[in-house]
């Protein structure tokens, strides 16, 4: 501080008193600020702007009731238009239904240890992954391997024997 | 807080630093004038931040830069001010660039010592304007794709390395993908470095040499009091400007927005490419240099104006700054000034306005975007291009116009273009609009309502191409679209594929490829047949008879006539139990079509005698079958039915005319059921007295009526008195 003032006057004279041009410091700060918010504000809207976008759950028509079969688990592929952004893509997914006590139960193929696509062999009647040798049964519970949880259950509405089941947030 | 500032500073010296720099300290005099330096840094500070963001979702290729720049300015939030604040803030750049020119000129601020600093000046200017030229490319749209070829070409006018510099700038012969990342490059890339490192000299060379303490001559400077310093004196005046300026950019920003004009068209041939404004007079100036002389306006006079402007510092010696004490160079300045602003000028006027439309014609536009025409239209390129483009046909006729948008099968029976069903007013706003459309006109900008389309739609075949694709995978197709879109065209041109026999065919493509009917149609439509006509099992024994007769000719849509026989033959149908021959023809003449099922044209003929029901032209024929073959006639004609004489009562037939009555016992002799059908059995008793013809043993009882006849002189009404002496005796006869 000391130095600046002696700057100042080394320069010129000094004719400004202190409070006077701290009352100028703390003007061209706050004026400088206010700018910065003004400019500042939309643009972090703007970096934010993608997650403020609504979404909404998407029921998906997989396949006919009547399709599923009883004694092993059916497999269903699906796939809808999703907008992301400025472009639109379909993405494509599995589901496997099965029979189970309180009606048909949507199983995701995703395995819950690493994300691999899990798939139904009849041979050992149960659901293996192809990466890290998960073992899972009919309904989707860990049998073997390193899988942590059993495979998500999506939830299911049946209309006009139709199976639909939710993706949620698209 | 303060002992971590401390450490830092001690560090590094950045605070102090920091300080130094800012504490300048400024001559007397200096004030709001000088705040164009520092509104010029604001706005280079607006473009790189609003710069920066904008990148974030901008994607430089041709299939998405259009897009994205429509996703930032009407889906992203904020998004359509920021790229306004970019928009707008780079012209008033310019602007404010052009101002601190301009005032560093006429103050003498360039002299010495300080020539280097106008030089490095100069030098921004020029990267200022490269900015402008690359970012116009960007969003990929008219103007931006006119402008860059038109700028590029400029290049390409210099002689000899022209076309290098050209194919160069372009990285190819035409303007396109490469063409957008590079130029992307040098806007985001490679001019900010350059023009950062340029900033941060000049300002440094402002700090070191101080600025210029006006009103004094070169060499003069000694002893100027600097009774204030830059922070925060002179940083409190430019910011209180710097928040204006923003004001003003925000709400151009907030109110006209940036324009973004219809998608990059090289087609197109009525776009009038007009530069930026900043650009204009050069623009201009091009217009009064023959071709072969382009290369002087467009590249060598400004670039040896531009040389001199940067050296002209090392060529002006007066050392005097007070513009009046520079009249020469004063008056040179204004000059230059007035010749760009009235060249510029020029070109704003001269440029060709749109045309006006009238209230009646704007409805009308809106009623052509509301029916979605330009889907299949364009007009001038923009648009769609099933159909053909309204600015480049017509002229039409108002009336053949109505008649045709009411009615488009009217002049072509297999045009696809739906019908217009619009109210009466709307029809005749839209005729309006149309008519207003001339080879200039162009269609407004309109914000993408759906899904983009995917590029293969864009193709000038597509409309050929796309029943091709629809055959190799139909439900690509339903990923889009309902099955209602096929039908808002197809339903007055239905595919190639189902003319001629189609229906008899259709099954087996149903069968098999069931997803190629539903491309177009919804399961409803083969209800409408198939519910009422499905063969189910009980169809054959209680079914087929009603709907055989309820629709007839419907079975010949898919069996042969003989089907019927092959069954029916020796099992007639239900409805022909005992007593039907008489009530047959009621059914046959309601439904003729019923019995043409089993029988053909020959049944009728075999009894009747001939076609039933009469062909069309009978009754001017009839006359001569009823002469010729009377008693076909009254087999079915009764006095109950329709007879003759239910015309002929009051209507002789053409030959009972002249003569007849002398010549008709002939007729009556040969014929006599012909006169009974319309004279009744007796009518001959009434004239001759006696049953006619005479009956075949006349001759024999005719004696015993001889005395009546006698008296009555019935015989002699036909016969001569003569013709009873042949036989008798004049005694027998006197007896």
């Amino acid at each position: 501080m000391s130095e600046r003032t002696d700057r100042t006057t080394e320069s010129g004279p000094r004719v400004q008193d202190e409070s006077k041009r701290r009352f100028l410091s703390y003007a061209a700060g706050a004026l400088s600020s206010i700018i910065a918010a003004l400019i500042g504000i939309p643009l972090v809207a703007m970096f934010f702007g993608p997650l403020m976008t609504r979404r909404k759950d998407l029921w998906i028509d997989v396949g006919g009731a009547s399709d599923v079969r009883s004694d092993r688990p059916t497999k269903f592929t699906y796939s809808y238009v999703k907008i992301d952004g400025w472009f639109e893509k379909t993405v494509y997914g599995t589901a496997y239904v099965v029979t189970g006590a309180n009606g048909l139960i949507a199983l995701s193929n995703i395995c819950t240890h690493l994300g691999c696509g899990v798939r139904w062999d009849s041979g050992r009647g149960a659901f293996l992954c192809p990466c890290h040798n998960g073992v899972f049964d009919k309904n989707g519970n860990v049998v073997s391997g390193p899988p942590p949880k059993p495979l998500g259950r999506l939830e299911t509405r049946i209309t006009k024997g139709r199976i639909l089941i939710l993706i949620p947030e698209v | 807080m303060r002992a971590i500032l401390k450490w830092i500073d001690e560090q590094t010296d950045l605070i102090s630093g920091i300080h130094r720099f800012m504490d300048e300290p400024l001559p007397e005099k200096v004030g709001w004038p000088h705040i164009f330096g520092s509104l010029v840094s604001f706005f280079f500070i607006l473009q790189v931040t609003t710069g920066i963001l904008l990148m974030v979702y901008y994607s430089p290729s041709p299939d998405h830069a259009y897009e994205t720049v429509q996703y930032i300015n009407y889906k992203l939030p904020f998004g359509g001010l920021v790229r306004g604040l970019h928009h707008w803030g780079a012209s008033a750049m310019i602007l404010a660039l052009g101002v601190h020119l301009l005032q560093v000129f006429f103050w003498g601020a360039y002299k010495r010592p300080r020539q280097i600093i106008w030089v490095i000046g100069i030098g921004l200017m020029l990267v200022s304007f490269m900015f402008s030229f690359t970012g116009y490319l960007l969003p990929w749209d008219q103007k931006a794709y006119w402008a860059t070829v038109v700028g590029t070409n400029i290049a390409g006018s210099v002689p000899f390395i022209g076309g290098f510099i050209r194919e160069a700038m372009r990285g190819g012969a035409t303007v396109g993908a490469v063409t957008l990342t590079r130029f992307f490059a040098l806007h985001v890339c490679i001019l900010p470095p350059i023009i950062s490192v340029l900033i941060i000299f000049h300002i440094l060379q402002v700090r070191k040499k101080g600025i210029t303490p006006p009103g004094r001559a070169v060499g003069d400077e000694e002893g100027v009091p600097h009774p204030q310093a830059f922070w925060p004196d002179q940083v409190l005046k430019d910011a209180i400007v710097a928040l204006f300026a923003l004001f003003i950019v925000g709400f151009l920003a907030l109110k006209f927005g940036a324009p973004i004009e219809p998608l990059a068209n090289p087609a197109d041939t009525a776009y009038v490419p007009r530069p930026e404004w900043y650009f204009l007079w050069m623009f201009e100036m091009l217009k009064y240099f023959p071709g072969n002389l382009e290369f002087v306006g467009a590249v060598l006079l400004p670039g040896v104006a531009v040389l001199l402007l940067a050296l002209y510092p090392y060529l002006d010696k007066n050392p005097e700054r007070a513009p009046r004490k520079r009249k020469l160079a004063a008056t040179f300045c204004i000059a230059v000034l007035v010749g760009i602003s009235a060249l510029g000028i020029h070109a704003l006027v001269t440029t060709p306005k749109e045309k006006e439309l009238t209230a009646v014609e704007k409805e009308g536009q809106k009623v052509f975007f509301d029916l979605r025409c330009n889907a299949c239209h364009g007009i001038n390129g923009g648009g769609g291009n099933a159909g053909p483009d309204l600015a480049q046909s017509g002229p039409w006729e108002r009336d053949a116009l109505k008649e045709l948008l009411r009615d488009p099968t009217k002049y072509r029976p297999r045009s696809i273009m739906p019908p217009t069903t619009v109210s009466e007013d709307k029809l005749d706003a839209l005729i309006a609009y149309m008519l207003s459309l001339t080879p200039t006109s162009r269609l407004p900008f309109q914000p993408q309502a759906g899904p983009r389309k995917p590029p293969t739609h864009f193709s000038e075949t597509w409309y050929i191409d796309h029943k091709f694709e629809v055959r190799k995978d139909p439900s690509q197709c339903g990923k889009c679209h309902q099955p209602a879109f096929c039908q808002t065209c197809h339903q007055n041109r239905r595919p190639d594929s189902h003319l001629n026999q189609w229906l008899k065919f259709h099954f087996g493509t149903a069968r098999e490829k069931p997803e190629y009917c539903r491309v177009c149609h919804t399961q409803a439509f083969c209800d409408s047949c198939h519910e009422t006509l499905l063969h189910t099992p009980d169809w054959l024994p209680s079914k087929h008879g009603k709907s055989a007769l309820a629709q007839p000719g419907v079975c010949d849509n898919c069996h042969q006539p003989k089907l019927c026989i092959m069954c029916h033959a020796g099992t007639p149908p239900s409805t022909h139990e005992k007593g039907w021959i008489p009530k047959h023809g009621a059914v046959a003449l309601k439904s003729v079509a019923a019995c043409r099922t089993c029988h053909t044209e020959q049944s009728c003929r075999s009894c009747h005698g001939l076609t039933i029901p009469h062909a069309a032209g009978w009754i001017a024929e009839h006359g001569r079958v009823a002469i010729s073959t009377p008693d076909l006639c009254t087999k079915c004609h009764t006095s109950q039915r329709r007879s003759c004489r239910s015309c002929h009562a009051n209507l002789k037939p053409a030959f009972h005319g002249g003569r007849f009555r002398r010549a008709h016992s002939e007729m009556g002799r040969d014929r006599p059921t012909l006169c009974a059908q319309c004279h009744g059995q007796n009518s001959c008793l009434k004239c001759h007295g006696t049953q006619m013809p005479h009956p075949k043993d006349w001759m024999l009882t005719h004696k015993s009526h001889g005395a009546t006849f006698k008296r009555d002189g019935v015989c002699f009404r036909c016969h001569a008195k003569s013709k009873c002496s042949m036989c008798h005796t004049p005694e027998q006869l006197r007896g």
